[in-house]
């Protein structure tokens, strides 16, 4: 049995009931009658299972390359590794609704299983949005991209997949990126319910708090992993070219961390509720926003844009939800007011306040960056392009800020922060920053576009590493452990607080990369004979050989550079260019050495034809050191380290009642409570 | 103070409040307020400074972008200045230094009315040949070679909107999406 023919049967079945769903959720609620809303969760599992049903035949024609399906015939073919055949899944639009779509029918599931005891008022509307969100989807495969779509004329063959997207990467980074984008949506659903039912204390804030960390942190590595793969890849030496693709990923990672940090203040102070709806609110919508740009490419023109169907749709729904929220919040504007107030202007909230504004802000001005072409054109007639240097200038100071910040927000006291609390808190921090300054200024490290951020990165790091010792050291004084054991259990018993400080480790190894890389970056391009060396920075390449390999899968050319590191033999690079059979050019496969220090990294630009055989032509290469683009990758650890121990469950729950609201000067002490 | 026009009279009930606030014997009163405007006055010049970093860069960043049927129109006011263009390479007119790594070229409209000459400098794309769709950012010359300082290249295929003729067929030419448009820089 052609079990791919199961497909859109299954998508039909999956709206219905999510339609239902949806309606007998809310219905119950409204009526409080636990069979109604019993129904629709059992619904809500339904729309799930069709869903699996759906993917699975999906695989099943790309696995089989049934290509009467248009999908499966425009993005595989017999030709493609198994694996990237299953790739294809997400590999175009369709695809993509479907695996958004399976996605949040699997946390609906997850999310009723785990609360199906707790939080009785609020689940019926969660799984009520979730539901709007699902079948949007479905209306979108239904009606706009179908992935069991069927060829009038089936082809024999499919397409190939662009080599460029042939390797790991495209396994890891949309599913990654997708569960990121698709995370938000839960507690944006819990926010939205608690709108609805009146709860407007942290409940739903602590509900999802996992939740949103896990959605934040799949959202931040997708991003990571887009942009390894453009430096690895793409071969223009460096790794983030604010298109208005990756702009799409980044804006809702930002707004999900202004998002993570401002519910903390909602929890200590109960302040800033109204910001934090909005916030994940805003999280979510730019979450929708970034998979249309992804997979739609309507920036690329205005004319892409109102051509496009789906982009019409994808409009409606989000104009619907931005109607449906700003209702929500007026509806409960005075129960949503702050428990208190920003008291001191140097303080714990205000620090947070002015973190949030900067990451929005952030956000915002990509947006604008992004935009503003389509808008000009629309509005002016005037065609416009807003290229990198826009993002770097804007980027840059809200960039230094948020890192400064970074060591300045954890430390600072609640409240009012004294001055011998600033002195004791960030003499030594501060001290330290400037040591760095001077020692990289002696060395050589003069640029002050460098030294600045670089002195920063110290900066934070050592109020994290005072953090770590003096809260050690208390918990010694207290219990009497080891150091050792001491830090152990610190960390074991205030696992978001350390975890976070581990993450904010990543983003100044990030920072510390960026700037490394951007504003210390060595550039040459050369063209030797063989045997010739050329020079860059402290290395040294002496060309000595190509070779032809030639193969049913590509051929390769491929050139050998030998490298010397401060006079060192260190190995050999080879950079290729690769030539598909289908492919009308070539692919280029660059050579990276690297190092923590650096990377070097070189391409093979072109080669002059021989006029004898056995001669080794002449050829022209690409060179670049990126000094510590090494740290940029290493980030990820970090924020993975950091976000697993702040993930973990506690080892002792605090009673519900004993919410603690830290007084003027506890920040001092070192024995830190969450 | 007795005084006509509804402006002036809520102008003076404001002050009227105000003063009764500052007589409050409550000092606690006084700072909280004091807090706030000081809150708000500092939330209100981030905002603006960040309003203010955008437009400002906006402006000064953002290049004008034509088609290179477009220019010819606007040859004149456009002498010397920085903008991007976008149009196919001319079959044939490919020209690679490999000395001085400079690739000349000539860039010209859809049907090959309109054409200028472009130089450029860098690491030329993999999409780059006869017939490609090119954009290029640089000083445009109504007189002489475009200096080029970034070349993007699109194979003759394209993008997943435009190519979806209809449904239940293929698009005409079989390459996938995404990466098709490459940068050098």
């Amino acid at each position: 049995m052609d079990f791919s023919k199961l497909g859109h049967p299954a998508l039909v079945f999956a709206f219905c009931l999510s339609l239902y769903s949806c309606a007998t959720s809310v219905y119950g609620a409204t009526r409080r009658n636990r069979a109604w809303i019993l129904s629709g969760r059992n619904a809500a599992f339904a729309v799930f299972a069709f869903l699996c049903i759906a993917s699975l035949s999906l695989i099943h024609a790309l696995v089989r390359h049934d290509f009467s399906y248009q999908y499966v015939a425009e993005y595989s073919s017999t030709a493609m590794p198994r694996q990237y055949v299953i790739a294809a899944f997400w590999g175009g639009m369709a695809g993509s609704m479907l695996l958004w779509a399976w996605m949040i029918g699997l946390l609906t599931t997850l999310v009723s299983l785990i609360n199906r005891r707790k939080q009785e008022d609020l689940m019926p509307y969660v799984i009520a949005v979730l539901m709007v969100n699902v079948s949007f989807f479905l209306v979108l495969m239904l009606f706009g991209a179908n992935p069991f779509e069927r060829l009038a004329h089936p082809v024999a063959e499919g397409t190939q997949l662009n080599p460029l997207l042939q390797n790991p990467s495209m396994m890891i980074h949309p599913p990654t990126l997708y569960t990121g984008y698709v995370g938000m949506v839960v507690p944006f659903a819990f926010a939205m319910a608690a709108l609805i039912t009146g709860r407007l204390d942290d409940e739903w804030i602590r509900t999802t708090r996992r939740w949103t960390l896990f959605a934040w942190f799949f959202l931040g590595m997708g991003v990571l992993l887009g942009a390894q793969w453009a430096y690895v890849e793409l071969g223009w030496g460096g790794y983030w070219g604010w298109d208005p693709v990756e702009n799409a990923s980044l804006m809702p990672w930002l707004v999900a961390t202004a998002f993570l940090h401002s519910v903390m203040i909602q929890e200590k102070k109960g302040m800033l509720k109204v910001w934090n709806v909005s916030l994940v609110s805003l999280a979510y919508i730019l979450s929708i926003f970034g998979t249309f740009l992804t997979r739609s490419g309507v920036l690329s023109s205005v004319h892409a844009f109102s051509n496009s169907k789906l982009g019409s749709y994808f409009l409606i729904y989000i104009a619907f939800v931005v109607v449906g929220v700003v209702f929500l919040i007026a509806r409960r504007w005075s129960d949503l007011q702050s428990d208190n107030e920003i008291e001191g202007i140097i303080s714990k909230e205000s620090s947070f306040l002015l973190n949030n504004l900067l990451l929005l802000g952030a956000a915002l001005a990509i947006f604008w960056g992004t935009v503003y072409p389509v808008i000009s054109e629309a509005i002016r007639g005037v065609k416009v392009t807003v290229a990198a240097p826009y993002f770097n200038r804007v980027m840059v100071p809200i960039g230094l800020t948020l890192l400064v910040l970074t060591g300045f927000c954890p430390l600072v006291a609640w409240r009012r922060a004294s001055p011998e609390n600033l002195k004791r808190n960030f003499k030594r921090p501060l001290v330290g920053a400037l040591l760095a300054g001077v020692v990289m200024y002696l060395f050589g490290i003069r640029r002050l576009l460098g030294v600045v951020p670089l002195s920063c990165c110290v900066f934070v790091l050592g109020t994290v590493l005072l953090e770590f010792y003096r809260g050690t050291l208390a918990r010694r004084a207290m219990t009497g452990e080891s150091v050792g054991l001491s830090f152990v259990n610190l960390v074991a018993r205030n696992r978001r607080r350390y975890g976070g400080y581990i993450v904010h480790v990543g983003v100044v190894s990030l920072f510390a990369g960026i700037t490394g890389s951007n504003v210390y970056k060595l550039e040459k391009e050369a063209t030797l004979h063989a045997g010739e060396s050329v020079n860059i920075g402290d290395y040294r390449l002496r060309y000595d050989k190509m070779d032809e390999v030639t193969n049913p899968e590509r051929d390769r050319v491929i050139a050998h550079l030998a490298v010397w590191d401060h006079g060192r033999f260190v190995g050999t690079l080879l950079p290729e260019k690769n030539f598909h059979p289908d492919q009308d050019q070539p692919v280029t496969e660059t050579a990276i050495r690297g190092t923590i220090r650096d990377d070097l990294y070189v391409i093979l630009v072109e080669w002059s034809d021989k006029s004898a055989v056995g001669e080794i032509p002449s050829a022209t290469f690409k060179m670049f050191v990126n000094p510590l683009v090494g740290l940029v990758w290493l980030s990820g650890f970090f924020v993975l380290l950091g976000t697993t121990i702040a993930m973990l469950p506690d080892p002792v729950k605090a009673p519900a009642a004993a919410r603690v609201r830290e007084p003027a000067g506890l920040a001092d002490q070192a024995v830190p409570v969450d | 103070m007795s005084v006509s026009g509804t402006g002036v009279s809520l102008t003076v009930e404001n002050c009227v409040t105000i003063l009764e606030w500052s007589y409050q014997a409550n000092n606690g009163v006084i700072m909280k307020n004091k807090k706030q405007t000081q809150v708000t006055i500092g939330v209100g010049v981030i905002v603006i400074a960040l309003i203010w970093l955008v437009l400002e860069n906006t402006r000064s960043s953002s290049i004008r972008y034509f088609e290179v049927k477009e220019i010819a129109a606007e040859a004149a006011s456009l002498d010397g200045r920085q903008i991007r263009m976008r149009g196919k390479v001319k079959n044939g007119s490919i020209n690679k230094d490999r000395e001085s790594l400079k690739v000349r070229f000539v860039i010209q409209d859809e049907l090959g009315k309109t054409s200028y000459p472009v130089e450029y400098s860098g690491i030329v794309p993999d999409t780059f040949k006869d017939g490609s769709e090119v954009v290029v950012d640089g000083t445009f010359h109504r007189d002489a070679t475009f200096e080029a300082t970034m070349l993007q290249a699109k194979c003759p295929s394209k993008y997943e909107m435009q190519d979806r003729g209809t449904k239940g067929q293929m698009p005409k030419n079989h390459t996938s999406a995404p990466a098709d448009n490459q940068k050098g820089y």
